[in-house]
């Protein structure tokens, strides 16, 4: 549409007539479609051409040309061969294109042609016997002379012009030459520059290539400094085991009297308070320096056993018996790891056996308690505890003192007060029947139906089986299928749970 | 007290060229202004030697401020920046590289002329742009000082002798001819033309005219593309109607010029577009296209199209031939545009323009 740019016309209703005839007379050339301009097409000869371009035509385009303007249709590879050869013996090309355009064929056609009548009439003398040579020769002698000039002058035009051409070629060629030169200098200037630089780069890469082996030296001196640190590590690490193990030892038999007095004041005292709890002896018979060597090869690093105990810390979080002061128990506090997670203005207790475990409690600022933890809990009144946590100690229990441990802790533990129980889960297979039974201590696998049954059979409320680290995905067989999954299950599933059950509020 | 002298340079100069026009103009009006001014150029052709001097005889320090015109890339660069004159740009239109065919001499000039402009912008106090268009791109390539004054068209030019064409001898007597000038080359569509033409003939279908030709001027710069044209005449049968005439004489132009019907243009990159200005001297009607420069040159001088729809374009010169009084508005607004490059508008619009350098202020006594 038309643009405003003059305060003299209204383009508004200009536009809008413009804009009816557009839609009208596409409706009316519905269909037709200009050809595509093609802005390179290649040279085409063969199509009929305006005579004033025809005649400006020479050699194989005049002739292929000539055919479809004068003949209206291409000309055949002999009839171009033909004419090539009249136009190269000197035939004129007037003489060529009258010879076509008066043949039967052409004045068929009846183009318009201009100036041809004097090529027309020498054609046709030319076909007149003898006679027409002669004509024709007396006609060519009475016109040498002008020809004779006109030729002279097109030789001349000619020669100019080659000499025009040359002198442009040349020109060219000087021109050509001095960029030659100056390009060839740039070049060869370039190529300095480049093997300079070429040089630079290499002693570069030398002194790097230097540097570059010291520090693999190094690197590997590091390496050998490194594995000779870890060696004397493990040999500091072992003699502080041995040492650990040997002073237990030492401590075990300078107890040993005194332990047995104890022992001895202690079963006759507690018989009257629970019938069914073995005689301590039996319990300490084995040497705490056992226990002590035992969980150094067994037990898992600090940090594990930290990380997975911290599963149990949301729970303890809005109990609020424990809020309210009342006291955590920790059965089996071992060196109270569980008890020192807890935040410090909780009252924590830790009952453990072994007496170098109480000590390392204490040594801590624990509050801790070498007993049998059923006997403590036999001297506690009731609802005074707020909590009794037990890892990996159920394992251990009879079934009459499991029995009575439960009992204990239902009269013990304060309405709402919690137990959490952990113990290895045998249904993982692998933990079952082989890492179970790696301590001698352990009397049979509880199964998880089974504590949870028991726990509710004792009246305690909100039972709840918590199914424990599970083998690493990347150990497990990692197939999809049946068996495979079965297999996942059976052998790499959770290898402890948890029982946790609450004393009723009421 | 002696004549303060401004001279000009551009790197290579021709007879009848865009950018030759505008130094000879300018010069004659730095003279008239009372200055001394020379042109100096590196490539001089045998028309233009004394008229134009050699750049070695060029003395800086004789010059108060050289104006140094550029367009195409060039490799005399460092001869320029080491004349230490105050240096000012004159800034012709560069054709975009992509109009150029790849990896030719022409695009990589073209893109050494826009690299050259970025990279030379601290040399110059101050530059002219030659249209609003390349106003727009010294500011696009960080000229923060410059100014739009036309120093090309020298509207005296367009009077002189005319002489009719030898083709139009074969032309019928009392024909109706539409003129487009300009070179074969691809940035000027020139095929929008043929087509636009072509429905012209379509619309006037049953009502009787005069003969119509549509008359393309204009020396071959793409062989391929002049080819293309051809073809596409005759493709839509036009072949007598549509003439390719090739390069016309200065006073063969000022004759089609008058004796057009409508001039026509369909480009789609003008640097300024000098035969608008030419059309409007002429008092020929103007249908063009809104395309780079044009828009800013036409002014209100003629029929401006929004679209490159040739159909619109047919339509737009066919209502320029039955609109009773529009072809007589679009010519009196076509005088009314040739004033803004009336000699002493320009001439004072240069005067004002030197009259910001205070080194160039006649020394008082």
């Amino acid at each position: 549409m038309l643009i405003p740019n003059n305060p003299d016309l209204d383009f508004q209703e200009l536009n809008r007539r413009i804009e009816a005839e557009v839609q009208r007379y596409r409706q009316d050339n519905k269909g037709r479609a200009l050809p595509a301009f093609n802005p390179s097409p290649a040279e085409i000869y063969d199509q009929p051409y305006i005579w004033m371009e025809l005649i400006q035509l020479d050699d194989e385009p005049l002739i292929r040309a000539a055919y479809p303007t004068l003949l209206n249709r291409k000309a055949e590879k002999s009839e171009i061969q033909q004419g090539l050869m009249q136009l190269r013996s000197g035939f004129d090309k007037f003489e060529v294109l009258a010879a076509l355009r008066y043949s039967p064929e052409g004045i068929a056609h009846n183009a318009e042609v201009h100036g041809l009548r004097r090529a027309r009439l020498k054609n046709r003398l030319r076909q007149i016997p003898i006679i027409g040579k002669l004509i024709l020769s007396a006609y060519g002698v009475t016109l040498i002379e002008p020809r004779n000039r006109h030729v002279n002058a097109r030789l001349d035009l000619l020669t100019r012009q080659n000499k025009l051409v040359q002198d442009g070629l040349h020109a060219h060629k000087d021109m050509m030459q001095a960029q030659l030169e100056v390009q060839q200098r740039l070049i060869t200037d370039q190529q300095k520059q480049l093997q300079e630089q070429h040089k630079y780069l290499q002693n570069q890469q030398r002194s790097l290539d230097i540097q570059h082996e010291a520090q693999r030296q190094q690197a590997e001196e590091f390496q050998r400094l490194e594995a000779e640190l870890q060696l004397a590590r493990d040999v500091q690490q072992q003699s502080k085991t041995v040492q650990q193990e040997l002073r237990a030892r030492l401590q075990h038999l300078e107890r040993q009297p005194k332990q047995i007095a104890v022992a001895a004041d202690n079963s006759s005292a507690t018989t009257t308070v629970v019938a069914t709890v073995e005689p301590q002896q039996h319990q300490s018979a084995v040497p705490d320096s056992f226990y002590l060597a035992f969980e150094n090869r067994f037990r898992g690093d600090a940090a594990t056993i930290r990380e997975r105990q911290s599963y149990y810390l949301p729970m303890l979080e809005e109990l609020a018996p424990l809020n309210n002061g009342l006291p955590l128990v920790d059965i089996g506090c071992g060196r109270g790891e569980w008890l020192q997670m807890l935040p410090e203005r909780l009252n924590r207790i830790g009952i453990d056996l072994n007496s170098m475990n109480v000590e390392a409690c204490h040594a801590q600022g624990l509050s801790a308690v070498q007993q049998d933890a059923l006997i403590w809990l036999a001297n506690q009144p009731e609802n005074s505890v707020a909590a009794v946590t037990a890892f990996h100690v159920i394992e251990h229990l009879s079934f009459e003192q499991f029995n009575v441990l439960l009992d204990e802790c239902q009269r013990v533990l304060a309405p709402g007060g919690v137990v959490i129980f952990e113990t290895p889960n045998p249904e993982n297979l692998i933990s079952a029947a082989t890492h179970f039974y790696t301590d001698p201590t352990h009397l049979h696998p509880l199964p998880p139906a089974f504590t949870e049954f028991l726990v509710e059979f004792k009246g305690f409320e909100q039972v709840q089986i918590h199914r424990l680290n599970p083998i690493p995905r990347e150990y497990a067989l990692n197939e999809d299928s049946e068996v495979a999954r079965r297999c996942d299950a059976l052998f790499y599933g959770p290898q402890d749970y948890a029982v946790t059950a609450s004393k009723s509020a009421i | 007290m002696t004549q303060l002298r401004i001279d000009q340079f551009a790197p290579s100069v021709a007879a009848g060229d865009g950018v030759t026009n505008g130094l000879l103009f300018t010069r004659s009006l730095l003279r008239d202004l009372g200055y001394a001014s020379d042109i100096y150029s590196f490539s001089i052709p045998d028309q233009l030697v004394g008229d134009i001097l050699p750049a070695l005889t060029f003395h800086p320090s004789q010059c108060a401020l050289m104006l140094y015109h550029h367009s195409m890339g060039h490799d005399h660069g460092p001869w320029l920046l080491k004349q230490d004159c105050p240096k000012a740009l004159v800034y012709h239109n560069i054709t975009p590289p992509e109009f150029f065919p790849e990896n030719g001499g022409l695009r990589r000039y073209a893109e050494l002329g826009l690299t050259q402009l970025r990279e030379w912008r601290e040399e110059f106090v101050h530059a002219i742009a030659v249209s609003p268009l390349n106003e727009s791109a010294l500011k696009e390539a960080g000229y923060l000082r410059s100014k739009t004054l036309p120093l090309l068209v020298d509207t005296r030019r367009l009077e002189g002798t005319q002489s009719q064409p030898a083709f139009m001898d074969h032309q019928p007597a009392g024909n109706r001819f539409y003129l487009a000038v300009g070179r074969l080359a691809e940035n000027k569509r020139q095929y929008l033309l043929i087509e636009a033409f072509y429905h012209l003939m379509h619309l006037q279908k049953g009502t009787p005219q005069a003969p119509q030709r549509l008359i393309i001027v204009g020396g071959t710069t793409s062989e391929d593309y002049a080819r293309g044209l051809r073809q596409h005449v005759f493709n839509l049968g036009l072949q007598n109607q549509v003439l390719l005439v090739g390069k016309c004489s200065d006073a063969e132009l000022r004759w089609l010029y008058q004796n057009s019907h409508q001039y026509w243009c369909t480009s789609a990159h003008e640097g300024f577009c000098m035969p608008l200005l030419e059309a409007n001297y002429a008092s020929l009607p103007v249908v063009t296209q809104a395309r780079s420069n044009i828009p800013d040159t036409l002014g209100e001088g003629g029929l401006l199209l929004e679209s490159d729809d040739p159909l619109d374009f047919a339509l737009a010169c066919h209502f320029l031939n039955i609109e009773s009084g529009l072809r007589e508005k679009v010519i009196a607004a076509g005088l009314r545009n040739l004033q803004r490059y009336e000699r002493e508008n320009l001439s004072q619009a240069l005067k004002e323009w030197l009259a910001q350098f205070e080194f160039l202020q006649p020394v008082k006594e």
